[in-house]
């Protein structure tokens, strides 16, 4: 069965829409931060499609070491990208927030420290790719590369558990996010729309990346 | 509702738009380029 872009995208749309309304307008406010709760549930979509996009990157990245199947790379590539691109939604997303409650864009916190240190080692990865011209070497070097960056989720994850954290968790009693059945439903609707977004971005990003390879594969057997 | 809510959420949605729309367009001229091979 063939996928069908228009159909797939209505149906993220729809569902990206209801559960912006029911952040927005359906989910009640929170006892401590009041309406600034809501920032949370487009905040945290975005920082889950990043960890998901960079695991898809490095998983695919060690595939590639395993197998030297060139797929491997364009998919860990176009993991990479999204990891970029969501962990800068994430960075600045969560300054946004960070200057409302603690009157400061940045503070060195450890959670913004980590994930900034995550963001530019991959962009260091594509920093990278783009020194090295030989194709296998590249894909290897960067596979390599992608596998030592990773560390850096883990770390970004746990970072308010090894370090005190001013940054809310969920569920924490110590200006934790005390979260609520319908704020739980809202969460839970937005994270389900943002993974929705990332299947849809992923695979249009791996298909330019396999149409690149094509046309410049075309192109060297022509010269 | 503070202003802020929004800011975050037409950070995250117009991102996703523009980058959408960014990646469909490099697909359609991909292929163009592949056809005309």
């Amino acid at each position: 069965m063939e996928f069908r872009d228009d159909i797939y995208l209505g149906i993220t749309g729809i569902i990206v829409a209801l559960s912006a309304y029911f952040a927005l307008f359906i989910a009640p406010a929170e006892v401590t931060m009041g309406e600034l709760v809501r920032i949370f549930y487009f905040h945290l979509p975005p920082a889950i499609i990043c960890y998901l996009s960079l695991l898809v990157s490095v998983a695919t990245g060690l595939l590639y070491i395993r197998t030297k199947d060139y797929k491997y790379d364009a998919l860990s590539e176009s993991g990479a990208i999204l990891g970029l691109v969501y962990g800068l939604i994430t960075l600045i997303s969560g300054s946004i927030w960070a200057n409302v409650t603690w009157g400061v864009y940045w503070n060195w916190d450890p959670r913004e420290t980590t994930t900034l240190i995550l963001w530019f080692a991959y962009l260091g990865y594509f920093l990278l790719r783009m020194s090295i011209e030989n194709p296998e070497r590249r894909a290897s070097s960067a596979a390599v590369f992608n596998t030592l960056a990773f560390l850096t989720v883990p770390l970004s994850y746990v970072s308010f558990i090894i370090w005190p954290s001013l940054h809310p968790q969920l569920g924490g009693e110590n200006g934790g996010l005390g979260l609520t059945g319908t704020m739980v439903q809202a969460l839970v609707m937005n994270i389900i729309g943002g993974v929705f977004v990332f299947g849809y971005v992923l695979k249009k990003t791996y298909d330019l990346r396999i149409k690149r390879d094509e046309y410049n594969s075309r192109m060297m057997e022509e010269m | 509702m503070p202003v802020q809510v929004y800011q975050v959420l037409g950070l995250y949605l117009m991102t996703t738009i523009v980058y959408i729309a960014w990646v469909t367009k490099a697909n359609r001229d991909m292929d163009r380029k592949n056809a005309k091979r």
